[in-house]
Parts: C-alpha cells; sequence; structure tokens
C-alpha cells in the first residue's frame, strides 16, 4: 500500500524517502579520507585513487588535506611507535561521524614488523577500526572491497541510533606517549618494545568503542626480564630473551662459537 | 681480492694497529690512527657505511666501517671489537664528518658509546628508552618466540 501511493507520488514527481535513508545516502555516497600515508601500503591506496580503479566512482576521491574535512581515516601502512601519538591526534581532530580503514597487515597487527622493536601491533589498540583490509599489500581492488563494506555499513545505520546525533558527547581518544619501554597510555606500558600488547584491542563504534577485554596470549603476556622474573627463571638464553636458533648458531656463520 | 693493495698498504704501514691484520681488525686505540691513514693515505674520502654487529657468542660488539675513494676503486672495510658490557669505540667524527648520524644510530640500537662524539644522542628511538632493541639479548617475546616454548 506504502508502495503504490510512493509510486503514485512519483508519477507525479514526487519522491518519498525516509530521512535516515536521506541521509545514509548522502553520506555515504561522499566519504573523504584523509590524504596520507604511512608506507608501502600508501602506494596502493594512491593506485586506488588513480584512474584505472577510480574510488571516484564511490565518491570517496576527495582526499581532504585536513582532518577537519575527513570522514575517513585509511591507516595506510606501517604505525611506527613514534608515529601512534600523531595518528591518534590527527583521529581526535575529525569531525564525527569518522570512520577509520585499517589498510594492510601492519596497520591492522604488526604485520611483518610484529616482532620488531619499532612499530605498533595493531592501529585498534588505540583508535576503534570500521573495517580491516588484509593484504600485505592489500590491492587496489580489496581497498575499494573495504570502502564498499564501510559503505554498507554506513547504509545499515539509523539516525536515532547512532552516538553523534544524541546528547552522548564524542570523548578524545588519549593519545600514547613514548616512555621507557615502549609505548604508554596514563603512565602504563601498553605495546612495550620486544614483547606483546598488554592492551585489548578496541570493537568499532558501532559497538559503542568498547576495549574488547581479550588479550593476545594472556597466558605469555610478560615484559622485560628486568621487569618479570619468571622470565628469569627459565634457561639463561631465554631469560636473556635469546631464541635457540641465535644461541645455538650465531648469525649462520657454520658453527657456534661455544 | 680487488682492494688487496690499499689493505696491503695498510697493514703495512701500521704494523702495530691490528689485532687480527687478516680481517683488517685493528685495536680500538688504534682506530683514529688507522683512520686517518685510510682517508689521507690512500684516498678514501667517505665512509658510506658504518655498521655493527652483535657477536653475542664472543661477548663482543664489532663496528664495521665501510670507506670508498671519490677517485674511483675498490672500496675498503676495515673494523673494530669492543666488549659488549661496555662497549666504546673512538669516534671517527673528526676524520669523516659523515659518521656523525651514523654512530648516533650504533650507539641508539646496539649501545657503543663513540668517544669524542660531539653529540651522541639517540637518533631513532626516543630519548626516554631504555635499552638497545638491535642487540642479540635484547628481549624478544614476540608471536614467533612463543611458538617453541614448550620445548627445549
Ligand atoms: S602491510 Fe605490507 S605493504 Fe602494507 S605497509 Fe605493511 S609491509 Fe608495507
Amino acid at each position: 500500500m506504502a508502495t503504490e501511493a510512493q509510486l503514485a507520488a512519483e508519477r507525479h514527481g514526487v519522491f518519498l524517502t525516509t530521512v535516515t535513508r536521506l541521509y545514509n545516502w548522502g553520506r555515504r555516497s561522499s566519504v573523504y579520507p584523509l590524504s596520507f600515508g604511512l608506507a608501502c601500503c600508501a602506494i596502493e591506496m594512491m593506485a586506488t585513487g588513480m584512474a584505472r580503479v577510480d574510488l571516484a566512482r564511490f565518491g570517496a576521491e576527495m582526499f581532504r588535506a585536513s582532518p577537519r574535512q575527513a570522514d575517513l581515516m585509511i591507516v595506510a601502512g606501517t604505525v611506527t611507535k613514534k608515529m601512534a601519538p600523531q595518528v591518534v591526534r590527527l583521529y581526535n581532530q575529525m569531525p564525527e561521524p569518522r570512520y577509520v580503514i585499517s589498510m594492510g597487515a601492519c596497520a591492522t597487527s604488526g604485520g611483518p614488523f610484529r616482532d620488531g622493536y619499532n612499530v605498533l601491533r595493531g592501529i585498534d589498540l588505540l583508535i576503534p577500526v570500521d573495517v580491516y583490509v588484509p593484504g600485505c599489500p592489500p590491492r587496489p581492488e580489496a581497498l575499494l572491497h573495504g570502502l564498499m563494506t564501510l559503505q554498507a555499513q554506513i547504509d545499515a545505520q539509523r539516525l536515532d541510533a547512532v552516538r553523534w546525533y544524541s546528547d552522548r558527547e564524542a570523548r578524545d581518544h588519549p593519545v600514547p606517549s613514548l616512555g621507557r619501554h615502549g609505548l604508554e597510555l596514563d603512565g602504563q606500558t601498553i605495546d612495550p618494545v620486544g614483547g606483546l600488547p598488554l592492551l585489548s584491542p578496541l570493537t568499532s563504534p558501532h559497538a559503542e568503542e568498547q576495549r574488547s577485554g581479550q588479550l593476545e596470549h594472556p597466558q605469555e603476556i610478560r615484559l622485560f626480564p628486568i621487569m618479570d622474573d619468571t622470565v628469569a627463571r627459565e634457561t639463561p638464553w631465554r631469560a636473556r630473551g635469546v631464541a635457540r636458533e641465535i644461541a645455538a648458531d650465531d648469525l649462520k656463520r657454520g658453527g657456534a662459537h661455544e | 681480492m680487488s682492494d688487496q693493495p690499499a689493505a696491503v698498504r695498510l697493514t703495512a704501514a701500521l704494523p702495530a694497529a691490528w689485532r687480527d691484520a687478516a680481517r683488517l681488525e685493528a685495536h680500538a686505540a688504534d682506530l683514529p690512527a688507522v683512520a686517518r691513514f685510510v682517508r689521507d693515505r690512500l684516498g678514501y674520502a667517505m665512509l658510506t657505511n658504518l655498521t655493527a654487529v652483535d657477536d653475542l657468542a664472543r661477548g663482543e660488539i664489532e663496528v664495521v666501517y665501510h670507506v670508498v675513494s671519490p677517485a674511483g676503486g675498490a672500496p675498503l672495510a676495515f673494523r673494530a671489537r669492543t666488549p659488549r658490557a661496555a662497549a666504546r669505540l673512538p669516534s671517527l667524527v673528526a676524520c669523516w664528518p659523515g659518521a656523525e648520524l651514523q654512530e648516533r644510530e650504533a650507539y641508539d640500537l646496539f649501545g657503543v658509546t663513540f668517544d669524542g662524539h660531539p653529540d651522541l644522542r639517540r637518533i631513532y628511538l626516543w630519548d626516554d628508552f631504555v635499552g638497545h632493541p638491535m642487540r642479540r639479548d635484547f628481549p624478544r617475546q614476540g608471536d614467533k618466540y612463543i611458538a617453541g616454548a614448550g620445548e627445549e
């Protein structure tokens, strides 16, 4: 019945829709990304914006130079520990509604550098992520699919339910600092240099940006031997954090020196 | 090896400077003299690379200096070792200004102190950080190392 009335109205040049659908249509068709790239993934992000795959078909070609004008942060690449505070700061400066696509293995989990000393082990430790795009690097088509997934998520939002049209205020995400053993939040080490993240990742805004509460390898979380003597009680090499292959065959020179 | 002539001249000119002449490993104290000879007499005016190797089994850190000559010819590499417990070498910034940033890098990541360096600060990691992450006994307890935790 409603559809028939709608069709009848459309024959007279009157188009009916719901406010939510109109709003979502407007927002999903103009998701402007923030123009910043962090590592090799950014090259694929640039390729996505170029003519061949053409992000403009989805209304997201306007890479904005200022976070104040951007709707979407594509975290494209390796977030080093030194860069992490700046990424959070940029995110805090974006007006709501704001979305985050974590592009590539590095942004999602630290990727190939996860066991290194210098890389944040997943941007979702600090800011909530809407869409994860796996790959190293993801092809432009994969990023495109990530954007389409985001658009589907936007379509499903209801104006009376989303936080940013209600009277609940947006909160700034705390900016980490660089401490003695790695990244710190409020004086607590959250991502040590050498080790595992000591914080659970944030869920997406749809789930109200809670921490998931799930640490990775909770039984194995340890800090440095100087901070945790359970490590020192193991074998001497392990106590010093040396992998067995390194202890047995120094630098693969063809024989142990011991 | 193609750099044989330069290496032979170097070892012959400074016979007392070597801990292991065959691999051009100089005594730490003689490093400035070796560097001056390499630069002024052999013509290696440019230090392209300064790297460090952590030899955990011997308890030493080896610093390797790669130099090239703008006039052409084979590059040369010489080295020096220092105990890892108190890693300390004379700085070569006075000889090659390009050593400044590279010595800071070796100091940051390996903890080698370069005596006479004009501005020895961390270069990649932040000043407050404790430890030298490229040392081989720097605690590495990521996923890769957890996999074998039940063995041994
Ligand atoms: S995921 Fe791969 S391609 Fe992307 S930034 Fe990391 S290393 Fe580079």
